[in-house]
């Protein structure tokens, strides 16, 4: 049976999803996962979008799937040093331990990175404390985060009141290398700003944008969902940030649609970070001999039809590795995936029992 | 709320007026410059209109796709320095500011952006709203020829200040009744047909049709008060519901059931804003009316009218109310008519100008919708324009005067070219 063993790199919901979907299929696999639990990102988030339902409850589902099944093994605080052989016989050395799996597929599913606010300076996240990243209003407005879902801002613990929501923070731009639309922005800040709303009514809440690209099914609808409960939505991207004395923040934007420069002081600014790929994605690469393309995420052999598939044979991609994409479509990833897996292993020559 | 009651509100706003965008700084440190101070809309104003139900519901839902702008009609009428873009001004009150540019007296609300809306936006509610905290607050200039019309429809009834006992007039020299309890039918003609030298004819002409017709009806004349939609939408919302509640009153009391206008203002008014103050009457366009009677064989229309002819929607009877079929039905009933299309026909319609107040206000040569649309008339190569509305008429046969080629062409009511194929 070594063989027909899937290893699959990452624990986030894609690679889960690919456990799950192989097992169901009855082909056993092992996930590998660097942090210490299952999850990924997703096991931070409170609400999804477009419908607010439960990242948590996501992953637990995910995750009882999997202790239940014989079939998947979950290996976590462990990273893959050496992949030797080839399809589909490749011998995967993991670290610690220096324990040597044999696998007859490698699914890599080691999903991205938020970008680092603090490199676009204009920003002044890392500097000023009441200028937040998306990641972390995620975790303010979680009731079981730090603040029990209170919108207090780090500087003195104040419920903020008017807050400023900076949509393309590290997207959409050749200054900070990443020319891509990371794709959720627009639609988690979205949820986001909701959130606030339904929390304090009596709250502003100003969205900056460039676009709002909110493409997906329901994604649209719960943009105007947000509109009609009074969120601002300014296009422009904002320039710059500033602090006042008492800890408030400027924002400093052009209005494109009136031609007017805007400004505005906040209590709190959330910094709608895009993604980046992961950041060992490039090592990653290298470990398993496949190419990773001009945006640093990795490369599919056919974008059109082979979306999941990598340079190489016997290695497959799913979930935000392979670009960036929001939760539901990381799910039909793995199941996609799945399916690849499937296929390229009934395609071997059988072997003797 | 008076302007002595808030001078240094009111003056407040009056500055903002003046200066436009300009900040006078005075927020934490910032130094004054010409931005827009995000989320500093005026509280008082803000509170006035929570009370006056103008709060922020029209424009939430606006993404600013353009398409109001892009459909008004006067992007015909080329103008660098016209502001009239609901798109823009609808963005300015998601941003808690308030529009102080004298073009928004401009909207025709020829509801032609309300039904391109993709997110269903009442953009005339909006330019309402607008009005109102002009003309209830005080704030900003009111055209004077408007605040004329409003004055004389409060003073006397009708926006041409002249005597209400004259309502009946335009009735002296024809057989008409006045209405009295149990009556079938009552014909309200509105002020225009009741005052307007030129559209009493139309007036004339309806009641010779339903004598001809045998039609019972009666007219209550100077008992009657102007219908009140242009007073709305000037933003006079107190004395529109005056009006109304007078006019339901009197309709109330008198009986009345079943309701004949001739202007589609009226109609609109009457069937679709009445309700909301108890005004339940069963309301019909003259040119409906007149579509069922040719139907049932009770008007026979037998003297030829060899002309080309071709039909002006007024946007209060299609794209309000979507009535296109009717008026067409009794003009390819005249023997001998050739009804043609304009290009801009049915939901496309090009407004006159004449609504939302517009009928009220100068227009410069070489700004006038109306001119346009007759221009477009005179190309289908009609020698006469039918239109439906008594504003119609009035700014039609405005244009004529001016427009090249305007003596080619006669401007004539359904009404009256029905009474002549008789």
């Amino acid at each position: 049976m070594a063989g027909k063993k899937v290893i699959i790199l990452g624990g986030g919901v894609a690679g889960m999803q690919t456990a799950v979907a192989l097992g169901e299929i009855g082909i056993e696999s092992v996930l590998i996962e660097k942090e210490q639990e299952l999850g990924g990102r997703v096991k931070n988030y409170d609400k999804i979008f477009p419908f607010f339902t439960s990242g948590k409850e996501l992953v637990q589902g995910l995750e009882s799937h999997i202790r239940k099944s014989s079939l998947i093994k979950a290996m976590c605080n462990t990273t893959v040093t050496r992949v030797g052989g080839q399809a589909p016989d490749f011998q995967v050395s993991l670290s610690p331990g220096n324990e040597m799996i044999r696998a007859g597929v490698i699914v890599v599913a080691t999903g991205f990175e938020p970008f680092d606010a603090s490199s676009q300076e204009e920003y002044g996240y890392g500097i000023y404390k009441n200028i937040i990243t998306g990641t972390e209003l995620e975790r303010l407005l979680d009731p079981e985060g730090p603040t029990n879902g209170e919108l207090r801002r780090p500087s003195d613990g104040k419920i903020a009141k008017k807050i400023a929501i900076v949509f393309c923070v590290g997207s959409r731009s050749e200054k900070v290398g990443n020319n891509y639309c990371s794709r959720v922005c627009c639609s988690y800040s979205t949820k986001q700003a909701i959130g606030i709303k339904e929390k304090y009514p009596d709250s502003i809440v100003n969205c900056f944008y460039i676009d709002v690209r909110t493409y997906g099914r329901g994604f649209e609808e719960m943009y105007r969902r947000a509109q009609e409960m009074g969120i601002i939505y300014i296009r422009g991207r904002v320039a710059e940030c500033g602090v006042l004395p008492n800890g408030d923040i400027t924002v400093r934007a052009e209005d494109t649609l009136l031609g007017k420069p805007v400004q505005g002081v906040f209590d709190l600014v959330s910094l709608s970070h895009g993604m980046a790929p992961c950041c060992d994605a490039a090592e990653i690469a290298e470990v398993l001999g496949i190419a990773t393309a001009e945006d640093g995420f990795f490369t599919c052999r056919d974008s059109d039809l082979y979306p999941n598939d990598s340079t190489r044979e016997g290695v497959f991609l799913a979930g935000a590795a392979i670009g960036l994409k929001p939760i539901p479509d990381c799910i039909s990833d793995g199941s996609a995936v799945a399916a690849r897996v499937a296929a390229f292993l009934a395609k071997l020559p059988g072997e003797a029992e | 709320m008076s302007i002595g009651s808030r001078p240094d509100w009111i003056k407040g706003i009056q500055d903002r007026l003046d200066y436009h965008w300009r900040y006078s700084g005075h927020i934490l440190g910032i130094l004054p410059d010409v931005s827009i101070i995000l989320n500093e809309a005026d509280a008082e104003l803000v509170q006035f209109m929570a009370a006056q139900g103008l709060d922020g519901s029209y424009e939430a839902a606006c993404f600013q796709c353009g398409t109001c702008a892009a459909i008004c009609p006067y992007t015909l009428i080329p103008n660098d320095n016209r502001s009239l873009s609901a798109r823009r001004m609808l963005h300015e009150r998601q941003l808690g500011l308030n529009t102080f540019e004298d073009d928004i007296w401009l909207c025709t609300t020829c509801n032609n952006c309300v039904e391109q809306c993709p997110r269903g936006v009442e953009i005339i509610d909006f330019m309402r709203s607008l009005r109102r905290i002009r003309t209830e607050l005080g704030v900003g200039n009111v055209p004077g020829s408007l605040r004329q019309a409003v004055k004389n429809i409060a003073g006397v009834g009708n926006p041409f200040g002249e005597p209400s006992e004259e309502r009946a007039d335009w009735a002296e020299t024809i057989d008409v009744k006045n209405y009295s309890p149990g009556t079938e039918i009552l014909y309200f003609p509105g002020c225009f047909p009741s005052y307007d030298p030129r559209s009493r004819k139309v007036a004339q002409a309806t009641a010779d049709i339903l004598n001809k017709a045998g039609v019972e009806f009666g007219i209550l004349g100077s008992r009657e008060v102007c219908c009140g939609e242009s007073v709305r939408k000037a933003g006079n919302e107190s004395l529109f519901q005056r009006l109304a509640r007078h006019n339901i009153d009197l309709f109330a009391d008198s009986g009345v059931k079943r309701i004949i206008t001739t202007s589609p203002h009226c109609y609109h008014t009457f069937k679709n804003e009445y309700p909301e103050f108890g005004g339940d009457f069963e309301i019909v366009h003259y040119t409906q009316f007149l579509a069922q009677l040719i139907k049932e064989g009770k008007l026979e229309l037998s003297k030829k009218l060899n002309k080309r002819v071709t039909y002006h929607d007024p946007c209060y009877l299609g794209r309000h109310n979507g009535i296109y079929n009717e008026p067409r039905e009794v003009l390819q009933s005249i023997p001998g008519l050739e009804l043609v299309e304009m290009p801009q026909s049915f939901h496309g319609s090009l407004c006159c100008g004449g609504g939302g107040g517009g009928i009220w206000l100068e227009s410069k040569k070489g700004e006038r919708l109306s001119d346009i649309r007759l221009e477009q008339a005179i190309e289908t190569g009609a020698s006469i324009l039918a239109v439906s509305c008594p504003y119609c008429l009035a700014n039609f046969e405005d244009s004529r005067l001016t427009v090249e080629g305007g003596d080619c062409i006669e401007i004539k009511d359904i009404a009256e070219l029905v009474c002549d194929a008789i």
